[in-house]
């Protein structure tokens, strides 16, 4: 067997149940290449190796005597560091809050834990999820794998880093405009914004509430599934989390795709923002290989991508400023410039420009849900260029232009990035997959799909395989 | 505060007194780069606001709390 850090989830997960593989075995691969390459990547902030082994022993000593409890049982993994963890510090790699210890488990990190996933380490993000990449923050920007000078893009940064280079086997996000889809695309991941209210957000340190998701990274879509199946359920505590039952989310995977529409929406990368040539022509490559395995592609016109990216702006940074208001002004010392001068710029929006922007999102998402009636899923670009270098990342960036990813947090559909190739330097490249609300089972059906169809998911960052 | 509903760029001064509102101490260099990134701001919330009448404008959602508290 090759390294075991380097197994799906789904893999490390049939190994563990036949008991072919202990948890032990896999934490410890995964410990090992985090000792050996964290110091190049930074992908976690808070690295916990003698709690994930103590975990997996108990995860070991439950599978041997039958009490076996699911493909997430034993598998190691990392979680975003603005998930609370109960007597671990959660701190949004932020210096204000950088003694925070919680005593409660996010939800969703209980969640993980009872379906016995063992937990490594906390993972670097964009401070408060919106501040990055940063050197004045509590600790440096995580590296991408495949070009350790450039990013991994954010904000869920170290959990893209991590999985990429085999640290752990999926990682948890947080995605208010891109958080999860854009390390997940720039680090050659799968990594999914479910339906708003399919995962709980208590317990985890917010952005801006309406906006905000949580979702899994991992290295393919099966597992993404599968860790988001874990993740999942409905918690009171949240009060957008959905009253209804998670559906499986592996159901589809292996259906044939024959007879399924796609909607392209090329306009997106084409004429709102235009994507790099190299983004297009791994998009235009993918849509082959979906006209291969027998899907019908149609075009799809949805509002401007600059509708989407002024709504999901306004809405959070007003939501945002609320949240660091009284700490902008008493201590924005503590603040990195990227996330104080961001975050400040929620001072400057009045109620009325929030209530407007709401109104404005319920007219957008209707006009979606009309335009992609006829379709599976929909289609486009995750980013519009590879990696840049980590010094050259524009601080106002996505307040210039608008984002691929906000779209889906405005309307709240479920979106999954999915890796479709690389530059000839080695960059990832990236589709996304916007699907029907709680339709996530058919959003992994067809990332399953291209993934069993093509050769990506076959290759590795050097730096990780030279580990 | 009038926010983004002043619809049209500020001076440095206008700026200036718009963040002495807000009860924020900013630097020398945020005072010197923000009114740039203030006026995208204007723009994009000149960009929410669709015409529509008085009568079109749709509700906002608020669920009260069913039941009695268990406390």
């Amino acid at each position: 067997m090759s390294d075991p850090a380097f197994l799906t989830i789904a893999e490390a997960a049939a190994l563990i149940a036949a008991k072919k593989m202990s948890s032990t075995e896999l934490v410890q691969a995964c410990l090992a290449r985090t000792e050996k390459l964290d110091s190049k990547l930074d992908a976690y902030i808070t690295f916990t190796p003698d709690l994930a082994l103590a975990a997996a022993k108990i995860a070991d000593q439950e599978i041997a005597r039958g009490a076996y409890r699911g493909p997430m049982h034993g598998i190691p993994i990392g979680l975003k560091d603005i998930f609370d963890t109960a007597g671990v510090r959660t701190t949004a790699h932020s210096r204000l809050l950088a003694d925070r210890v919680p005593d409660k488990d996010a939800f969703a990190v209980t969640q993980l834990k009872a379906a016995g996933a063992i937990i490594c380490g906390k993972l670097g993000t964009y401070e408060f999820a919106m501040g990055g990449p940063s050197f004045d923050v509590l600790g440096p920007p995580a590296r991408n794998p495949w070009d350790p000078t450039r990013t991994t893009a954010g904000s869920s940064s170290g959990s893209g880093a991590a999985v990429a280079a085999g640290l752990c086997l999926g990682a948890t996000g947080s995605d208010t405009a891109g958080s999860i889809r854009s390390p997940a695309a720039q680090c050659g991941l799968a990594g999914i914004k479910p339906t708003y209210g399919l995962v709980s957000r208590s317990g985890i340190l917010p952005l801006a509430q309406s906006l905000d998701h949580a979702g899994p990274l991992c290295w393919t879509s099966h597992d993404a599934a599968l860790m988001l199946q874990a993740m999942a359920g409905y918690d009171p505590d949240d009060p957008a989390c959905a009253a209804r039952a998670v559906p499986d989310c592996t159901a589809k995977l292996g259906e044939s795709l024959r007879g399924k529409t796609i909607g392209v929406v090329s306009h997106f990368y084409e004429e709102d923002h235009i994507a790099s040539d190299a983004v297009v022509g791994g998009i235009e490559a993918a849509l082959v290989v979906y006209q291969q395995l027998g899907c019908r592609i149609v075009e799809v016109r949805l509002p401007s991508l600059r509708d989407f990216s002024a709504v999901g702006m306004v809405i959070m940074l007003a939501e945002a400023y609320a949240i660091h208001e009284k700490a902008l002004a008493s201590n924005p010392e503590l603040y990195g410039e990227n996330a104080r001068d961001r975050l400040v710029m929620g001072a400057f929006v009045s109620g009325a420009d929030y209530l407007q922007a709401l109104r404005r999102r319920r007219e957008l998402a209707l006009e979606v849900h009309a335009a992609k009636a006829e379709v599976d899923v929909m289609l486009t670009a995750t980013s519009p260029f590879t990696a840049p270098k980590l010094h050259e990342v524009p601080k106002w960036g996505f307040f210039e232009n608008p984002s691929f990813s906000t779209p889906s947090n405005v309307t709240g559909l479920p979106a999954m990035a999915v890796c479709c190739g690389f530059t000839p330097e080695g960059l990832p490249l990236s589709i996304q997959l916007i699907g029907h609300a709680f339709d996530e089972q058919t959003v992994f059906q067809f990332g399953h799909a291209y993934e069993a169809a093509t050769i990506w998911r076959g290759r590795r960052p050097p730096i990780a395989l030279a580990a | 505060m009038s926010g983004c509903g002043s619809r049209r760029a500020l001076s440095a001064d206008e700026f200036a007194a718009l963040v002495r509102l807000t009860g924020l101490t900013l630097t020398p260099g945020q005072l010197d780069e923000l009114p740039r990134i203030h006026d995208l701001i204007l723009a994009m919330c000149e960009r929410v606001r669709t015409p529509r009448g008085m009568e079109a404008e749709p509700a906002h959602v608020f669920r009260p709390i069913e039941g009695r508290s268990r406390e």
